[in-house]
């Protein structure tokens, strides 16, 4: 890898020299490069090109993680707690680094992770333009309609909402953009560090990071007032109700849901409801079969 | 004539090392005061805010007005931003090396300072916190027994001085 690539050096710098050195000298496109592992007393391991990558050189010892936890964390763990709670921690550039090791349960909650052995670097790729095909589908004449994705976990539907989110933001020579709020439970969407969401989400974009789905969706709606509302893994039955009741303000909604297809999601006690009672109109169903992000099918209520 | 001249140098000199002491002492008040607001600002910082400490140390630095340690909180957040293989610890006693030895606090005053660095920086947040309460309460006693004994030890410095020269010139003539 050349290591002048912004994104590299990003991606880097949290590792320890022994590692750093070695991911920059590796012959390695960094867009083929999808994650990095570190287990302790175990070689680093490495996903490129969905193909795995044993680099037995190296051997993960505590002290590199320990070293990485500390360039992670900024040398300030306290400043993640509710982050490690959840396991994972956004980084500049919008890489995710989940951890392991020993759970703390508190009241039955998981207080925080201690003893962490296990790091998992994701690197986040923005695909602009993936949304191309399904943007059409999802507007009637100039108007969008509620979408929702259907997918598996792992088949690009949070890649696919977030282009939406851009192009329709932005707006495109068919249509005119929009006002769009984006709650980001997870971080996924806008993969906000300290707040500045590090995708592009779009110029006329406002992103609540890292808030429940259902309260943030209303909090939008009074304090933003957006035209188009985009959620990701729709799943709570107060998600739902919180969809109805913004659906009432006369704002439209983009999410994406976990399921093989439309039939599933119809057999889902909880999720049913999106369909049953024709909250959304158009559904856009991904799967792997010619790789990441292969549109299965379109289907539209209307 | 040459002895006079050399008898006022002599007790002059030994008086501007007896004020320049006293000074020195006024001085490590003013500064243990500006740790300790310091202090209080870091820890409403991790509290209120959750900052992580390359921040709360460069915002805090350019709040607080002080011009003896503003090198070492800029060098400090600077260094840890820029995720070297060294530890909190090391950059933190690395920078008190560099920057406060000149100050005007005592070895130890730098030595409780560093020994907050040994607490920092991988803890949680309460424990961030009862470690930053527990150095501000060692730097209330030491700011409290300073005050008490600054109006004596100037008075001393300043006699003993003065005798001191006194007495150099009396042997010497």
């Amino acid at each position: 890898m050349k290591c002048e690539d912004k994104r590299i050096v990003e991606v880097c710098r949290i590792f320890p020299d022994i590692i750093r050195t070695t991911l920059i000298y590796q012959d390695m496109d960094f867009n083929k490069l999808q994650e990095i592992r570190l287990r302790i007393n175990q070689p680093l391991i490495c996903i490129y090109d969905n193909r795995e990558v044993i680099i037995h050189r190296i051997t993960i010892t505590q002290q590199i993680i320990r070293e990485t936890m500390e360039h992670v964390s900024n040398y300030s763990l306290y400043a993640f707690e509710e982050e490690i709670k959840q396991g994972f921690i956004t980084i500049t550039g919008g890489h995710r680094v989940g951890i392991a090791g020993k759970a703390i349960i508190e009241n039955g909650f998981v207080k925080t992770i201690k003893y962490i052995s296990f790091i998992n670097v994701r690197l986040s790729h923005q695909i602009k333009g993936c949304s191309d095909k399904v943007l059409g589908f999802a507007h009637k004449e100039d108007r969008l309609m509620h979408t929702l994705i259907i997918s598996p976990p792992g088949c690009g539907k949070t890649t696919l909402l977030r282009d939406m989110i851009r192009q329709i933001s932005n707006g495109t020579s068919d249509y005119c953009g929009q006002t769009v709020g984006v709650v980001d439970e997870r971080s996924e969407i806008g993969a906000c560090y300290m707040g500045i969401p590090q995708n592009d989400l779009g110029i006329r974009t406002d992103v609540l990071d890292c808030c429940p789905k259902d309260e943030g969706m209303i909090m939008l709606i009074r304090s933003m007032s957006p035209k188009v509302i985009a959620v990701d893994e729709i799943g709570k039955a107060s998600d739902i109700e919180a969809i109805e009741y913004i659906m009432n303000c006369g704002c439209t909604v983009i999410g994406s849901v976990h399921g093989d297809s439309y039939e599933d999601i119809k057999q889902k006690p909880i999720l049913n409801r999106l369909i049953s009672e024709k909250l959304f109109n158009r559904f856009i169903i991904l799967s792997k079969e010619n790789g990441v992000g292969t549109i299965k099918d379109l289907i539209s209520l209307e | 004539m040459l002895k006079i001249v050399g008898s006022i140098l002599i007790i002059s000199g030994s008086f501007a090392w007896g004020y320049m002491k006293c000074t020195n002492a006024k001085a490590r008040i003013v500064q243990l005061n500006i740790i300790k607001k310091v202090m209080i600002m870091l820890r409403g910082e991790i509290k209120y805010a959750g900052t992580a400490l390359p921040d709360a140390l460069e915002s805090i630095s350019n709040r607080v007005a002080m011009i003896f340690a503003k090198d070492f909180f800029i060098n400090v957040s600077k260094e840890l931003n820029e995720m070297s293989e060294k530890t909190f610890k090391t950059i933190w006693y690395e920078n008190i090396n560099k920057y406060l030895k000149t100050s005007a606090l005592e070895n130890t005053d730098l030595e409780q300072f560093k020994n907050l660095g040994d607490n920092l920086g991988y803890l949680d947040k309460d424990m961030h916190l009862n470690t930053i309460d527990l150095y501000l309460e060692h730097l209330n006693m030491d700011i409290k027994l300073a005050n008490e004994e600054i109006a004596q030890k100037c008075k001393v410095y300043k006699s003993v001085s003065v005798a001191v020269g006194v007495f150099i010139t009396i042997i010497i003539i």
